[in-house]
């Protein structure tokens, strides 16, 4: 069940791609509560304002010929809404996705001089739909703003916490990422679970991602291969640990 | 025990004196080797063939050196270098010495312990602060220089050599008395000073003969950039005018109501017209939203690299960029390790993807580099690690030094991550900024 906002100044694709979502819904067995189309970002704020909606979908020109573009107007709805899904509609030059997703999340995209407009809204709500039915899974997860958005990374998919000296910077790496933050190991302690120990001065391990202790060398070796250091204070309180968590 | 004693101090001195300046120090097992080599020549060969030991060392010198391949040219000019200095070390104290009456000395010969501490302290110091001031690790520029230069730097360092050693050999066969060994000491330290300014001198001009030419590939690419604009204008312009065409040939069809004809015409020209327009010359019109040039001429010519690739590729700029508060060479030379291994990896790849991104924030310059890429078999934070690549046979420094730069740096963030695309992300944060809790679950 979505609550579908479009947004383009010309009325002929407003109509165009209601017809085509409410086609495409049909055919994926979505059921869509409310189909609202503005011509003017301005109403679909005001709009906004008054119903407060969680939960839906919006398909915004990126070029509205007015005082707010799309992206101004997604990034708006995106501060009020943090959980919605936002599509952008949009020509092929104009298509930016990459800035589109980095800034506002944006989720998906149509290109209005594509021959296949049909297939791409079809695309769309699939993945909106998948993503809903996916979101009751929803595992812990570490959420760190990183030079004007967020990256996600999945509690049990850190492996660990390194800090960087010279710069007072911490990388953290997990599975699929190495990612530099600007944090540092006391703030991320207190949003870690038990599962995470400081093993070092500048290291926090997940203790449930070592494979092998390293007695002589003081190292923990991770799953995937991964060296984590341990300092000599603390090599026999991580050992304790590891081996608890082992039961 | 002196015998032992001396030839170790002996072999300490010649190991600093030749090792003192070299950009790389030798590690673990070369160091070793080195040093007992030293010590074996240092503890037999003095007595035997006396001062003839001086070339001899030399010579294990640049044998050791040819050994280790690397940067074969940089280490023989630096570390005979640091020979000659340490010769001028030596007449320098040798002549307050001799007033005091100590007997000569050669560089091999029985050294009163004091005396080899001393020159051994000295000699230390005097590298220790030279590599301050001259940065060891520039001399690497001897070899981006040309060839003519190269041989002229070295056929110096060689006469200079050869003339103190023979100078030595000789002094000492005539038993060093005290006029030869004052006049010598300043003679020769004289020398060998100007010989080092010489050098500086010529650093200096070698780098600035170095950023002339990083100067002129950064004009010539932004050159290439400009007659490519002009060319996309022409074809705008021609393309305006079949556009005008096309339009007053539609108006006739629609008054004269000729609805099959209309068909016909947009079905065979219109169709056509649009292939015209797409292609990845329009990519490049959008550097002009870039405005630092050198970034604009760097990320020029990537994308023509790309493009020779046979690369799908797609950039994005939206906003203009003006300002980075960041270095710009050292942000060019980031830029362009992380452009050329993902052009690389895209190439070996079916799908050849590319995509590049700058994206301006309010706290931040962001640049996205996703390419399409095969399977990578090590974790993704070795990728940093000296040595280590997806290549074979391969260096794998690119992302080593990307990490040295960067460590520096506290408002730049490199982030790498995978999937169905590699992504490389580097973050330039606007310096004024200050951060709200950035943690949250």
């Amino acid at each position: 069940m979505i609550s579908l906002f479009l947004c383009d100044d010309e009325p002929v694709w407003l109509d165009r791609l209601s017809a085509l979502a409410e086609e495409a819904a049909f055919g994926l067995a979505l059921e869509i509560t409310q189909l609202k189309t503005y011509t003017r970002p301005q109403q679909l704020l005001d709009h906004l304002r008054e119903h407060p909606c969680s939960c839906c979908v919006y398909l915004l020109d990126v070029d509205l010929k007015s005082q707010i573009s799309g992206l101004e107007l997604a990034s708006q709805i995106r501060f009020a809404n943090p959980r919605c899904f936002i599509l952008f509609v949009t020509t092929h030059e104009e298509m930016a996705f990459k800035t589109f997703e980095y800034k506002v999340e944006a989720l998906d995209y149509i290109i209005k001089d594509s021959g296949s407009l049909k297939e791409q809204i079809y695309r769309c709500l699939k993945h909106i739909q998948d993503l809903m039915l996916s979101t009751g899974a929803a595992s812990n997860a570490l959420r760190i703003r990183s030079g004007g958005s967020y990256i996600l990374i999945p509690l049990e998919e850190l492996l660990f916490l390194e800090t960087i000296k010279a710069s007072h910077k911490l990388l953290i790496h997990s599975s699929r990422e190495c990612a530099e933050v600007s944090a540092s190991l006391m703030e991320m302690q207190e949003k870690l679970n038990d599962s995470f120990f400081q093993c070092h001065k500048a290291y926090i391990v997940n203790l449930k991602r070592i494979k092998e202790i390293r007695r002589t060398e003081k190292l923990l070796v991770m799953d995937n291969g991964e060296l984590c250091p341990c300092s000599f204070r603390l090599f026999a309180e991580t050992c304790r640990r590891f081996l608890a968590l082992q039961k | 025990m002196t015998s032992i004693l001396l030839p170790v101090l002996t072999s300490a001195l010649l190991y600093i004196s030749f090792t003192g300046l070299l950009p790389e120090s030798p590690k673990g097992r070369n160091r070793l080797l080195m040093c007992l080599g030293f010590f074996l020549i240092s503890r037999l060969l003095p007595e035997r063939i006396g001062y003839l030991s001086i070339p001899v060392n030399i010579a294990f010198n640049v044998i050791c050196l040819l050994a280790q391949k690397k940067n074969f040219l940089t280490n023989v000019v630096m570390s005979l270098s640091g020979f000659l200095l340490t010769v001028m070390i030596n007449y320098i104290f040798t002549i307050p010495m001799k007033y005091l009456g100590y007997s000569a000395f050669t560089l091999h010969g029985k050294y009163p312990l004091p005396f080899l501490l001393v020159q051994i302290a000295a000699t230390f110091l005097l590298f220790c602060i030279l590599r301050r001031l001259v940065r060891v690790s520039r001399s690497a520029l001897i070899i981006k220089s040309p060839r003519s230069i190269q041989l002229l730097v070295l056929a110096e360092i060689l006469i200079s050599v050869i003339v103190i050693t023979v100078n030595i050999i000789y002094s000492e066969k005539a038993g060093y008395p005290m006029e030869i060994l004052t006049y010598n000491g300043i003679l020769i330290s004289f020398f060998v000073l100007s010989t080092v300014i010489l050098f500086y001198c010529l650093y200096r001009i070698l780098r600035k003969d170095y950023d002339l030419v990083l100067k002129q590939q950064e004009q010539d690419a932004l050159n290439d950039y400009l007659l490519r604009m002009e060319s996309l204008y022409e074809d705008m312009r021609l393309f305006r005018h079949d556009y005008m065409n096309i339009l007053s040939t539609l108006r006739y069809y629609i008054e004269n109501n000729d609805m099959p004809a209309l068909k016909n015409y947009y079905d065979t020209k219109i169709t056509d017209t649009g292939k015209q327009l797409s292609g990845n010359d329009f990519l490049i019109g959008r550097l002009g939203n870039m405005k630092i040039t050198e970034i604009k001429g760097l990320l020029f010519t990537k994308l023509i690299a790309a493009q020779n690739q046979s690369l799908q590729i797609s950039l994005e700029i939206r906003e203009p960029v003006c300002e980075i508060c960041m270095d710009i060479v050292k942000l060019s030379r980031i830029l362009g390790i992380l452009l050329d291994n993902a052009i690389e990896a895209s190439s070996s790849t079916l799908d050849k993807q590319l995509c590049i991104a700058v994206i301006t924030g309010e706290e931040a310059v962001v640049f996205l580099i996703e390419n399409s890429c095969n399977e990578i078999p090590i974790p993704l934070s070795l990728l940093m690690e000296k040595g280590k690549s997806t290549k074979l046979c391969h260096e794998g420094l690119g992302l080593y030094n990307v990490k040295q730069i960067t460590d520096h740096l506290p408002n730049v963030f490199f982030s790498m991550s995978s999937g169905s695309l590699f992504r490389q992300t580097l973050e330039i944060r606007k310096e004024n900024h200050s951060y709200d809790f950035p943690v949250s679950m």
